[in-house]
């Protein structure tokens, strides 16, 4: 076990990908979250206590990256299996670890904790973010409270799962491009679209049930701006429903790779 | 060491038999030519060995144990298969990934890269090799673990003279050790050149499996134009030697067996006869394949 994942973590480092992604996603999540953190400091008026002391806006800066993030790691799950297909290299993971089930959860393992380190990168860049701002308005990083540190972890643990989603499709769908086309389509167009429709009729279960609605259940976030639902489930049930999102097309996929001859 | 064992082997695709109740033995110490036209079944016999595809009945063992049974499968059974490998990854990585599994260092990796002639391009990518160089890299990974089995199937594709006597001197080398070599190939007088036993099938059926030393290669009759054929004829025949007569595009020539070549020369420049040519004929392994598979139909 401990081989095949050590072979999965160097699969992944040893293409650009990888570190690509790295750089893409502490970029696009210090603009997205300088986004809420600008909007916070234009409504302050001047005088008034800083809104840097409320949670729930320091909450949305650390998490900001999120949405964007949690749509980048998922490609890196669907090309670390996709390519696999692609180059036709599955066949020797497939010799080095001939137990089926055992390569793919060294795969999935080693995917897991590069989304670790993705939701650390998107996190510390919301956070680099959030100490300008706070120093310019005398407010506060809110690092001595839990809850804080609860969604700075459960922001981490989002982003790793979403890879795993993204590992699920790219078993299901064998064909690399296609599995992508469909993945960022799924997490940009159509499953926004569904929640929009859910947020504007006001079907909250509804909302909670999908997967960006449990990621913004579990991290807390409330603003209407993303759609959330009005009342989320509790974040740790909200992170059970994006588990389940994870696994079922993971687990879908691995029943199939199992039996089937490789190509 | 055991031997590979294929026994009663049946693949059906679709209701299609790509393999139909083949069995044969692997013997270690001895490098096996798998030989077969296009579709014979060899690459899906080789594939199921190594549990990348399942048999419909029958099993393929080392020893009794299948492919996915051993408890380490890279140290046991190196595999060249269809050389399939990221264009990205540098071809030192691509030994890196296989590495862990295959209980092998950064140290035995440049040592292998060392050894199949790749240690300058280790890190480029392997995209920028040439079909050779990746043969050479599929090579070094099979041998990773340093195993007792290896399955090769066509490694000799892609590859230059040069590389296919390195090929050729390394399995001698590997099987001396007491290890088993399994290798399908087209080219036939490498596996002449290389093999201590053949197994032919067709049609996913085994036509033979023998030692080389019993299909009795080498020197065949001897072929000879002469000026006179009836004087020829009459000599020869004189000093006990089996004599006909065949054509070809060049016109009517004498093919001898019995005696050896200088006999044969000398008969003839005794009896007075202008000789146009005079060549043995070597049987070769082309041929014999050529004839079991005619002899199937």
């Amino acid at each position: 076990m401990s081989g095949a994942l050590r072979a999965e973590l160097r699969r992944i480092s040893t293409t650009k990908l990888w570190w690509i992604t790295l750089i893409c996603i502490f970029v696009l999540s210090a603009g997205y979250a300088a986004l809420p953190a600008s909007v916070a400091l234009l409504q302050s008026r001047a005088g008034a206590i800083s809104p840097f002391a409320d949670p729930g806006i320091i909450r949305s800066v650390y998490n900001g990256g999120n949405v964007l993030s949690r749509i980048l790691a998922m490609v890196v799950g669907i090309v670390a299996i996709g390519s696999e297909y692609r180059y036709g290299t599955v066949a020797s993971s497939y010799l080095a670890t001939p137990r089926r089930v055992r390569m793919l959860l060294g795969k999935a393992g080693a995917l897991l904790i590069f989304g670790v380190i993705y939701g650390i990168t998107s996190v510390a860049a919301g956070i680099a973010v959030a100490v300008p701002f706070v120093l310019a308005s005398n407010g506060s990083l809110l690092l001595d409270q839990p809850e804080i540190w609860r969604s700075i972890i459960l922001g981490v643990c989002s982003i790793a799962l979403w890879t795993m989603i993204g590992m699920g499709i790219g078993i299901l769908i064998k064909n690399m491009l296609v599995a992508l086309v469909v993945g960022v389509l799924l997490g940009f167009l159509v499953e926004p679209i569904i929640s929009v429709v859910f947020f504007l009729n006001r079907w909250d279960q509804l909302l909670n049930l999908m997967p960006s609605g449990a990621t913004n259940a579990m991290l807390e976030i409330t603003s209407p701006v993303l759609f959330a639902a009005r009342h989320p489930t509790p974040w740790w049930l909200a992170g059970m429903i994006l588990a389940t999102w994870c696994l079922l097309p993971a687990i879908a996929g691995m029943l199939s790779a199992v039996r089937r001859d490789v190509a | 060491m055991p031997p590979i064992v294929i026994d009663r082997l049946i693949k059906s695709y679709n209701g299609v038999l790509a393999v139909h109740n083949l069995s044969f033995v692997v013997e270690p110490g001895r490098v096996t030519g798998f030989l077969g036209p296009n579709g014979a079944g060899k690459t899906t016999t080789m594939r199921i060995l190594v549990g990348l595809a399942t048999p419909t009945t029958g099993t393929a063992t080392f020893g009794e144990l299948a492919y996915a049974d051993l408890s380490h499968p890279q140290q046991t059974v190196g595999c060249v298969l269809d050389a399939s490998f990221h264009p990205a990854r540098t071809g030192r990585n691509h030994l890196r990934v296989l590495a862990p599994t295959a209980g092998a260092s950064d140290r035995r990796v440049d040592k292998l890269l060392g050894q199949v002639g790749l240690g300058k391009v280790a890190r480029q990518p392997v995209g920028e090799y040439s079909t050779g160089m990746r043969q050479r890299l599929a090579l070094a990974a099979a041998m990773l673990g340093d195993p007792d089995y290896l399955i090769l199937d066509e490694p000799a594709n892609g590859l230059d003279p040069e590389g296919m006597r390195w090929l050729r001197g390394f399995l001698r080398e590997f099987a001396a050790t007491g290890r088993a070599v399994l290798i399908s190939s087209h080219q036939l007088s490498e596996i002449e050149a290389t093999a201590d036993d053949i197994v032919v099938i067709n049609k996913g059926r085994l036509l033979a499996q023998l030692p080389m030393s019993e299909l009795n290669l080498g020197d065949g009759a001897t072929r000879a134009r002469v000026s006179d054929m009836r004087a020829a004829v009459h000599a020869l025949g004189a000093i006990g030697a089996d004599v006909e007569t065949a054509a070809d595009e060049r016109g009517a020539y004498l093919r001898i067996q019995g005696p050896d070549v200088s006999r044969i020369g000398a008969v003839l420049f005794n009896s007075g006869i202008v000789v146009d040519e005079l060549i043995t004929e070597r049987r070769d392994l082309e041929q014999e394949f050529f004839s079991m598979l005619e002899r199937s139909r």
